[in-house]
């Protein structure tokens, strides 16, 4: 589960720096700044969840389990 | 940031820290043989009165010290196992007074500073596993009866174990701040609005008997309040009920005797059996409390708004009902019935069954996946789960759930069950790490070690095909052996003893002996109970 | 300037959607060619998921060189041999010397077998039917010898039954006879049952038929043949028929349903057995007895062995069975071919341990249990007009599947 949850961000995190290196080269730095936002979020993202996922049995007992 | 944001942020880092430092998982507790032998105690140990070693005794039992303070098959108070926590496993100290390895060499002020403040001799904070929130208001002459009682016991030289505790979640000192937020700092008062009885319930159940600490409903925060709320939530992948006075998922139903009764046994007839960490307390600490105590108790808890833990209302899918009633008719209704109310006194109606009716479903779906030993004078019930799918748990736990009169919320998941599953590792489906566990009752085991009475070779010679005759003449000869066995204690002891014959069955297919041994068991059980007669 | 940052990814995937389709976009015929493809490729994996591949083992059931051979994929013999295990007979035991109804209380189906040698059937019973609840799935936990528990009245006829094939239907069965394991295979509930299949009523779509065709269920091979092919066959005595071997009406009075009932049973036949249709015909004329393998017959037997248990053994246990362990219109649970078979041309590949159970062999002398009146009992449970009505057999063609049909020619 952990390793699925790391493989979709960064499946999500290569598209869109992709994203990135296509309208950089396409519409200029402009578009390639907004982009660049999107990047830096996922990566943020990417980190938590690399860094809370070996923690999901304690995420699970606390918030997901009823009760 | 101003200073009172750090500390709120500060609480609550702490908070986190201290949930997961409660959500502690016996069942999945990690076992280890203990290094135990005898050891020091103190010089110059003076024999406290009589008087004041029976009130420390008592108030041991009623604090369930050995709940906690005693491996399986180790010696009592001696600590040496590990409390499964998410975040990894806290082993537990020696409190025998050994001076090298236990608190043989503690002050009194050593001792209140621990049990009052969470610190121990050496200055560090403990985490709140240790119940020391409740023993706070304990009076300090209580405190030290309790401590009076501990040094009377026979040092046993047992080194505490490291703990496995992930960082950031092993940095002691942040604990501070969480004692600073929720250690009561005065002493048991009784409420003038409350009678002598519900206040002297009140002093058990906030104080030593620390009801609180998993009837409680924890918050993200761990423990907010302290006074207990006793409302039910989630504990060490159990739930614990809801103890207000009303009929949905509290003891409303139930009589005050009836109650008191079942907080002795375990069992009574309208509130079936107790399973889990619960049957832990009511061996080592309830049943040895007063009569008087325990009405206390129930007294005090009807004092509580009577506030149920959910609405009741019909909520179940057509087809999750369906496909719940098709399995609890394969696997469920010959014992409990099609009608839920299952048979007086012998197997436990699921109808109104508080641990079906609780707001969580984590109880009942752990006792389908893992069975339950006997109690009094109900049967056992095997680990029926193993043989079933995650999917055909979860329905048949919301069809129970909202099956008859219940209308607890069908909140099962095919998820949950799949997570209880890996946590559920009992010996009546099989599951145990270290397979067979030893025959805990010592009377049952001087009896199989007696090899005149040919209990013993009996056992060894019991199949499927010769189950009944064995039986019928094992249960004589073991009256006649250890007269003072009572049934459940046959039951249960004897399907360990008969745990490891079952799997070496060469005639059984490997993954049916569990079901072989169950077979014993239940034989046992309906001979018992029958008083061999068909 | 936050809001940008925030629909920043949605943006990007817009703009990335666009560079994607802007090439295609200004080319009609591209369009539909590269939907048209993309759309052909996903059908084309999804059929080539649904084959058999290379190597297959090919097994001759007939003279060379006429096509009679039954293919077996390696593969899913392997995954399907995991369920034909059979569970070993328990030891023998020392006779009591009793019998088991001095022994013990309530015996009314094994009576006169040895007290210790009912006790190993018994406990051989729990281990077959549902392990993991033992004993307690037939007898009260309260007391073993009380009927309180229904499996209990329904085992008693299902002894009964199995004693009745092995004494009457040897035909079918054969010298290995069937054990309670035989269709249980360790679970309360057989792998294959049936239930009469409601008929679509008002809310069916515009193909579907009142007789169930064209709505495609497992039990038809996701055809669009009748989806209950049990009722007429298994139940009802309704003629296996087929169409007509000449050209004109000649005597033949078949209905085209009933040969899509016909094909629907036998689909079920093969997916029972594993096998596929040249097991037991010779596809060069399905209807010619002389020309089909001698499994034909055996196969034949097993219509009327079902039916005859359907009727005699399941049906009367209508009212003992908990109204949710029925069918969607209250009929009880029956017998089909997969029921013992599971997948295989004989159950456990023809392995057998009633050798070792001589209590299940039973006797000539088994009392002759009476027939129902099928059609009356179902009405009685449904209240409505059997959905079958119009192919519902006459009590004299109970018998007329081997009568004279000149369209089938059954001269065997």
């Amino acid at each position: 589960m952990y390793f699925g949850f790391v493989v979709a961000v960064l499946v999500v995190w290569l598209w869109l720096a992709g994203g990135s290196l296509y309208a950089w080269r396409r519409q200029g730095l402009r578009s390639s700044l907004a982009v660049l936002t999107g990047l830096t979020w996922t990566g943020i993202a990417g980190l938590v969840l690399l860094f809370v996922g070996p923690y999901w049995h304690a995420v699970y007992q606390i918030l997901g389990q009823p009760g | 940031m101003n200073g009172w944001i750090k500390g709120a942020v500060g609480i609550a880092c702490a908070g986190v820290l201290a949930t997961a430092g409660m959500v502690i998982a016996d069942a999945g507790a990690i076992t280890v043989v203990p290094e135990q032998r005898p050891g020091h105690g103190p010089t110059g140990y003076v024999q406290p009165s009589a008087e004041i070693l029976a009130r420390g005794k008592y108030l041991t039992d009623m604090g369930d010290c050995v709940g906690c303070h005693k491996a399986e098959g180790g010696i009592p108070y001696a600590g040496g196992q590990y409390m499964g926590m998410p975040f990894g496993a806290l082993s537990v100290p020696n409190i025998t007074p050994d001076v090298d390895t236990g608190i043989g060499n503690w002050s009194d002020a050593d001792f209140l500073k621990l049990m009052h403040h969470g610190i121990t001799k050496g200055g560090q904070y403990i985490y709140p596993a240790m119940p020391y929130i409740w023993y706070a208001t304990v009076s300090d002459e209580d405190t030290l009866a309790i401590k009076a009682y501990l040094f009377s016991l026979k040092p046993v030289y047992a080194p505490r174990p490291p703990s496995k505790i992930w960082f950031p979640f092993n940095l002691r000192p942040v604990l501070a701040l969480y004692d600073a937020a929720f250690v009561p700092t005065e002493k048991f008062k009784p409420d003038p609005h409350l009678t002598a009885e519900q206040n002297h319930g009140a002093w058990i159940v906030n104080g030593l008997e620390h009801c609180g600490e998993c009837h409680n409903n924890r918050n993200f925060l761990g423990n907010g309040a302290l006074a207990a709320k006793v409302e039910g939530g989630p504990i060490t992948l159990w739930y614990a009920l809801n103890l207000h006075n009303n009929k949905v998922d509290g003891i409303g139903s139930w009589s005050d005797d009836e109650v008191a009764q079942w907080l002795h046994d375990g069992a009574s007839e309208h509130m079936g059996t107790v399973a889990g960490p619960m049957a832990e307390t009511i061996e080592y600490s309830l049943s040895k409390m007063s009569p008087a105590d325990l009405h206390a108790m129930v007294a005090y808890l009807r004092t509580y708004p009577a506030e149920p833990g959910y609405t009741e209302r019909a909520g179940i899918s057509p087809g999750t009902r369906a496909a719940g009633q098709t399995v609890y008719l394969a696997h469920c209704a010959m014992c409990h019935q099609v009608d839920g109310r299952g048979v007086a006194n012998k197997i436990p109606a699921l109808d109104g069954n508080g641990m079906v009716r609780a707001y969580g479903p984590q109880s009942a779906t752990r006792v389908i996946l893992g069975g339950l030993e006997a109690h009094g004078s109900y049967a056992m019930m095997p680990g029926v789960g193993t043989a079933m799918t995650d999917q055909e748990i979860s329905d048949v736990t919301n069809y129970i759930r909202q099956a008859w009169s219940n209308r607890a919320p069908a909140n099962a998941t095919r998820f949950l069950v799949y997570y209880l599953r890996g946590d559920t590792k009992t010996l009546l489906n099989g599951l145990r790490p270290d397979g067979c566990p030893p025959v805990e009752n010592d009377t049952l085991k001087a009896a199989l070690a007696d090899e005149s009475n040919g209990i013993a070779a009996l056992l060894q010679q019991t199949a499927l095909p010769n189950m009944l005759q064995n039986v019928n003449a094992i249960i004589p000869k073991l009256h006649a052996a250890a007269p003072s066995l009572q049934q459940a204690d046959i039951v249960n002891g004897l399907t360990q003893a008969y745990c490891p014959i079952a799997y070496a069955d060469k005639s059984v297919q490997p993954d049916k002996h569990v079901w072989l041994m169950t077979h014993f068991s239940e034989r046992l059980y309906v001979q018992l109970s029958n008083n061999g007669t068909y | 300037m936050i809001g940008d940052i925030l629909v920043a990814p949605f943006r990007l995937v817009g703009l990335l959607l666009s560079g994607v389709f802007k090439g295609i976009y200004g080319h009609p015929w591209r369009t539909a060619f590269s939907i048209g493809g993309c759309v052909g490729g996903v059908l084309l994996v999804l059929l080539a998921m649904t084959f058999n591949f290379f190597p297959v083992v090919s097994i001759q059931r007939g003279f060379r060189g006429v096509g009679m051979l039954v293919q077996y994929n390696p593969r899913s013999v392997a995954r399907e041999a995991g369920y034909q295990q059979i569970i070993a007979a328990y030891p023998p035991v020392q006779p009591a010397g009793v019998p088991a109804e001095i022994a013990y209380k309530n015996i009314q189906v094994l009576k006169g077998v040895d007290a210790n040698e009912f006790l190993r059937l018994m406990a051989t019973m729990a281990n077959w039917l549902q392990p993991s609840v033992g004993c307690a799935f037939c007898h009260s936990a309260v007391n073993m010898a009380e009927d309180r528990v229904y499996t209990k009245t329904v085992a008693r006829k299902m002894i009964e039954m199995t004693r009745y094939i092995n004494t009457n239907w040897r035909a079918h069965v054969g010298a290995g006879g069937v054990v309670c394991n035989t269709c249980h295979r360790g679970a309360a509930v057989p792998g294959s049952i049936w239930f009469m299949t409601p008929p679509p009523g008002g809310r069916h779509n515009f193909a579907q038929t009142q007789s169930g065709e064209n709505s495609p269920s497992t039990v038809a091979g996701l055809t669009a043949l009748p989806n209950d092919p049990f009722t007429p066959f298994l139940l009802n005595a309704a003629p296996i028929r087929d169409q007509g071997t000449t050209a004109l009406p000649d005597g033949n009075r078949m209905s085209t349903e009933q040969t899509n009932w016909t094909y629907s049973l036998m689909i079920h036949f093969a997916q029972s057995l594993g096998v596929s249709c040249n097991y037991c015909h010779n596809t060069r004329a399905f209807g010619e007895w002389d020309q089909s393998t001698p499994k034909r017959l055996v196969a034949w037997t097993a219509i009327e062995m079902v039916r005859d248990i359907n009727r005699g053994y399941m049906v009367p246990l209508t009212d003992v069975f908990p109204v949710a362990s029925r069918g969607p219109i209250g009929d009880v649970p029956k017998i089909n071919c997969g029921t013992c078979h599971a997948g295989a041309y004989k159950p456990f590949y023809g392995a057998s341990t009633l050798a070792a159970y001589p209590e299940l062999e039973g006797s000539p002398d088994t009392p002759a249990h009476e027939r129902v009146s099928v059609g009356g009992q179902r009405q009685a449970a449904i209240g409505q007009p059997s959905p079958h009505a119009a192919i519902d057999a006459t009590p004299a063609a109970a018998t007329s599947t081997a009568a004279g049909n000149t369209a089938v020619a059954d001269t065997r």
